[in-house]
């Protein structure tokens, strides 16, 4: 080829360059959105590939059990030892069964009864609406465990620690250990706190349903149960299927309650015993059971996707649903009222008296009015209760926990706000690229991965330096990032949704007057998506705030939480103020969804 | 087929009133629309007939059979009413089949399963949709998924037809063919049609009788011909009209007849109507339809006045015009060949052929009439 005819082909690229380098400016959204895929990858992607890599090489602790292992060196040890080995029924077998059980005990409960609340609040003559549409689901608003902790109070057995329950005092007999600790308090108490999470999806499955389709089957003769069974049920069969694969996964990874309940009686479950074996430094052990965990949960998930392509084959045009004549309860109102005001009752109002109670007893059972007190709130160290602990409000350690939780909360809120509406922007205005498409899966991926399996992969992950990255465990940052990466679905959903709402034009009406992507996203995109990115705030706020099971294998004494302070007075048996400190989360968690629900937010978390 | 009596019903939401004391008389084998806008009662009054809602007071009658009485205490519910409903979202069970769905009203009535079969390919052959029968409504386009709503409604053989704004959904092409479809079918079945439109232009193409309301009220019961051209009040004529009808305050300045009104907005402008005598006291409304009104480019008899814009839409045209006195805007529709030459701000006259007077207060009609001559100051 001649050499006068490379220079126009240098210039065509130089110019080519220069009006991408010019469009990146104009439109920053590509770039923007391959640095928060890279993030991702960091903070998502690596850390699950690097414990499926160490879950195959021995940890430290490896020479114990291997003659002549060095640490570092590549085996299927430990997948052995976990799925076929001796102690396997011990360590996997069992806890996989009881986590299984509790899941399947706790769905089946919490799913006919759940959907049972939906249909009457949404679809009958139900009088006090309003006040069910509230009440039902603070079960699902406060910490999972709380129903747990009230339980222990009324059947707690001395023979396990602590001091008698409501039920020895009351009857000078210790209760039965079943009916105190194991499978059937923690499927009860999952279930009280599941029972508003399958209200919610369900009531919103049923409101979706137009009213219209119903009646024409009406028109066509058909009669109220043929109607119910014909043309109402198999519209939102799937949307039931769905709330069952979602709360049988999240029963799976819960673990608070499986700690209060299970561990005094050693019924583990697979998410304490990852628990167990990251304290216990089987690191390697812990990531193999991580990983089964994080597959059997994914599999919900993905179980779910396919049941929710199912329900999109099933929307139509749909009309005017204004109208719709709620169903005549009849005589059967009454009875109605009474079984929504016994769930209200019993999983609302009695748990959080009970817990606010246990704080004021200076000796733990003995209920009588001479044993009030207001030492675990306000009161000085004495020696002879709980070990001298001072009262909540005077003592250093629970107030250092108190900053630490607020400072962590506010913290991840920010963060998640932030990195949300970021998000949201760039998959929403590279919507159809490959970029929109990964972006929106590696948010969604942390919600794949139980709370305790999440704690145990940054574990082992930050516990050691990373080039530039310095070691992060027994800082406050490692705490945030933690929280930040694993609420990422929430903010990123929310991100989109708010993005989803303000239409390009309105951001190139402003490019045509000249208002640069800064100005124009401060002026425009911000304000708009500003009632949005509040209650995505607000809500990871709350969420931070009553956070164990993600946090636990992370705190150090520096870096305590409320929630992790809780876990460990109460195994150490100062309950009061384990008991004092739940009610103060109770109250944030509880203040905390009434400013969502005046900012006009969502709670489907 | 039965006739349709309705008297004094009345339907309340809490504290609004949907519908009140509504009298209507339908007679057999009619198609009578409900024309209003938005919130006027009309699907109330629809759902009253299907029997989805339970109306607070009145009575019902499908022929002599009693659906519904306040007094008697009689409600039937829609099931037994041998009504059929199109709803505006077609209401197509998502999950199931075309056959499924049409079938639906079918094996309610406990037919043999070959007669079933029978029938429903029948009716789907009737409208276009055989060989659809294993198709989803979600893979029907919006015009099919509505002859399946047709077929589900018809193929029961229902007596009364009731259909709640069923061609609003689709697009403006789609909706003339459905429109003929419609025409067609009620003739072929001859079963008593109510149907509910706030589009006027269906409500004329479709009925033998438009009942037009507001407020819960019927304003106005008539053929589309009398509707159309003898409104009886100022709603009836507003609504009625598109583009929006000319409304002219006037005073009566000879009771006549012949009768002469003075526009209030500028005394000097006056109309000699074919009408009279003419209460004088009162302030009167002059409407002049878009179409009733002649343009002149040349100077001649009729009202001075300027263009302000043309709008041709190929055969028609809609011009606006404002009158030198008074400072009055008009709008003309006619033939696109008598408005073609008139360009912005070029003076032209309006000569009014007829119209309809109104009280101003009441909005009832007083006259309906023809001009005689409108004249104004001269300006030159």
């Amino acid at each position: 080829m001649a050499p006068y005819s490379i220079l126009p082909m240098v210039n065509r690229h130089l110019v080519k360059l220069k009006r991408r380098g010019a469009r990146l400016l104009r439109r920053p959204e590509r770039g923007w959105g391959i640095v928060l895929a890279l993030l991702l990858v960091v903070f998502v992607v690596i850390p699950i590939g690097y414990m499926a890599a160490s879950s195959f090489t021995f940890d430290s602790w490896g020479p114990r059990y291997v003659r002549g292992a060095q640490p570092g060196e590549l085996t299927t040890f430990y997948w052995q030892r976990v799925l076929t080995g001796r102690l396997a029924r011990a360590i996997f077998w069992e806890p996989l069964l009881h986590s299984f059980l509790i899941a399947v005990l706790m769905t089946g409960i919490a799913l006919p009864v759940g959907a049972l609340f939906a249909w009457l609040v949404a679809r009958t003559d139900i009088p006090f609406k309003g006040f069910w549409n509230s009440a039902l689901i603070v079960p699902y608003i406060v910490p999972s465990w709380t129903v747990g902790l009230a339980w222990l109070t009324l059947f707690k057995n001395p023979q396990f620690g602590g001091q008698p329950g409501l039920f020895s005092s009351l009857f000078g007999s210790s209760p039965p250990t079943w009916l105190g600790y194991g499978l059937l308090p923690i499927v009860i108490s999952l279930a009280a706190h599941y029972v508003p999470y399958t209200f919610i999806l369900l009531r919103g499955a049923l409101a979706t349903v137009d009213a219209q389709l119903e009646e024409s089957a009406e028109i066509l003769g058909a009669g109220r149960l043929e109607v119910l069974r014909k043309i109402t049920f198999p519209l939102v069969l799937p949307a039931l299927g769905s709330a069952f694969v979602l709360t049988f996964g999240k029963g799976l990874g819960e673990f608070a309650t499986q700690a209060f309940l299970g561990l005094p009686v050693r019924y583990y479950t697979l998410s304490t015993r990852v628990y167990a074996a990251f304290s216990n430094r089987q690191q390697s052990e812990g990531y193999v059971l991580t990983l089964i965990l994080v597959l059997l949960t994914a599999l919900t998930v993905f179980a779910n996707q396919r049941l929710i392509g199912a329900r999109k084959r099933y929307t139509t045009i749909s009309g005017k649903g204004a109208f719709r004549k709620p169903v005549n309860l009849g005589r059967w109102r009454t009875p109605a009222v009474f079984l929504l005001g016994a769930f209200v009752l019993l999983f609302v109002i009695a748990p959080v008296g009970l817990i606010a109670w246990e704080t004021f007893m200076k000796f733990e059972g003995q209920y009588s009015l001479s044993n009030f007190t207001l030492h675990y709130w306000v009161g000085a160290g004495d020696p002879l209760l709980a070990d001298g602990q001072p009262g909540i409000f005077k003592n250093p350690v629970i107030l250092g926990a108190i900053k630490n939780s607020v400072l962590l909360a506010g913290l991840t809120a920010l963060a998640s706000g932030t990195i949300g509406i970021m998000l949201g922007y760039a998959v929403v205005r590279t919507r159809g690229s490959l970029l929109s498409r990964s972006l929106e899966f590696l948010s969604f991926t942390p919600y794949m991965i139980p709370g305790i399996a999440f704690g145990g992969i940054y574990l082992s992950l930050f516990a050691r330096s990373w080039g530039p990255l310095p070691a992060l465990y027994g800082t406050m940052a490692l705490l945030v990032v933690t929280c930040t990466a694993k609420y990422l679905p929430f903010s990123s959903s929310s991100g989109i949704s708010a993005m989803h709402q303000i239409d390009p034009t309105l951001e190139e009406a402003a490019e045509l007057h000249g208002a640069r992507w800064g100005k124009r996203f401060v002026r425009i995109i911000l304000p708009l998506a500003k009632s949005g990115f509040m209650s995505a705030v607000l809500l990871t706020l709350i969420t931070t705030m009553r956070v164990l099971d993600l946090i636990v294998l992370l705190v150090t004494p520096h870096t305590r939480t409320m929630t992790s302070i809780i876990f460990r007075f109460q195994q150490q048996g100062f309950t009061q103020h384990a008991y004092g400190i739940m009610l103060l989360i109770v109250v944030i968690t509880l203040f905390g969804h009434f400013l969502i629900r005046r900012l006009g937010g969502r709670i489907e978390f | 087929m039965p006739s349709i009596t309705i008297s004094g019903l009345t339907k309340r939401f809490g504290s609004t009133l949907a519908v009140r004391k509504l009298d209507m008389e339908i007679e057999d084998g009619e198609f009578v629309t409900l024309l209003g806008p938005s919130g006027c009662g009309k699907t109330t009054t629809l759902r009253c007939l299907a029997g989805l809602e339970e109306p607070d007071e009145g009575e019902i009658l499908f022929g002599d059979r009693c659906v519904f009485s306040s007094q008697k205490g009689v409600f039937v519910p829609p099931g037994g009413r041998r009504v059929g409903l199109v709803f505006q979202s077609y209401a197509l069970w998502p999950h199931m089949t075309v056959f499924q769905n049409v079938s639906f009203g079918l094996s309610k009535q406990r037919l043999p399963k070959e007669e079933i079969r029978k029938r429903v390919s029948e009716i789907l052959t009737l409208l276009g949709l055989q060989g659809y029968e294993n198709r989803y409504p979600s893979e029907l386009s919006g015009g099919q998924q509505q002859r399946v709503a047709l077929a589900r409604m018809i193929v029961t053989q229902p007596e009364i037809l009731l259909f709640d704004e069923p061609l609003s959904n689709l697009d403006a092409k789609l909706r003339m063919t459905l429109r003929a479809e419609l025409k067609r079918l009620h003739r072929e079945i001859g079963a008593t049609t109510v149907y509910v439109t706030h589009d006027q232009l269906e409500a004329l193409t479709l009925s033998t009788r438009i009942a037009v309301m507001k407020e819960g009220v019927v304003q106005q019961m008539g053929t589309p011909k009398e509707v159309y051209h003898f409104p009886e009040n100022l709603f009836v004529a507003e609504f009625m009209s598109n583009p929006k009808t000319n409304l002219f305050p006037a005073r009566v300045v000879e009771p006549g007849p012949p009768a002469a009104c003075a526009l209030a907005a500028d005394p000097a402008v006056r109309f000699h109507l074919q009408a009279g005598p003419l209460p004088e006291e009162k302030p009167l409304v002059i409407n002049v339809r878009p179409e009733d009104i002649e343009i002149s480019p040349i100077a001649g008899p009729g009202l001075k006045a300027k263009v302000y814009a043309t709008l041709p839409t190929g055969g028609e045209c809609i011009s606006y015009f404002r009158l030198e006195a008074g400072g009055l805007e008009v709008v003309a529709k006619g033939p696109e060949e008598e408005h073609l030459c008139l360009n912005p701000n070029q003076p032209a006259w309006l000569s009014f052929k007829r119209g309809n007077i109104f009280n101003e207060e009441t909005g009832r009609i007083i006259a309906s009439f023809g001009f005689l001559s409108g004249e104004g100051k001269d300006e030159g």
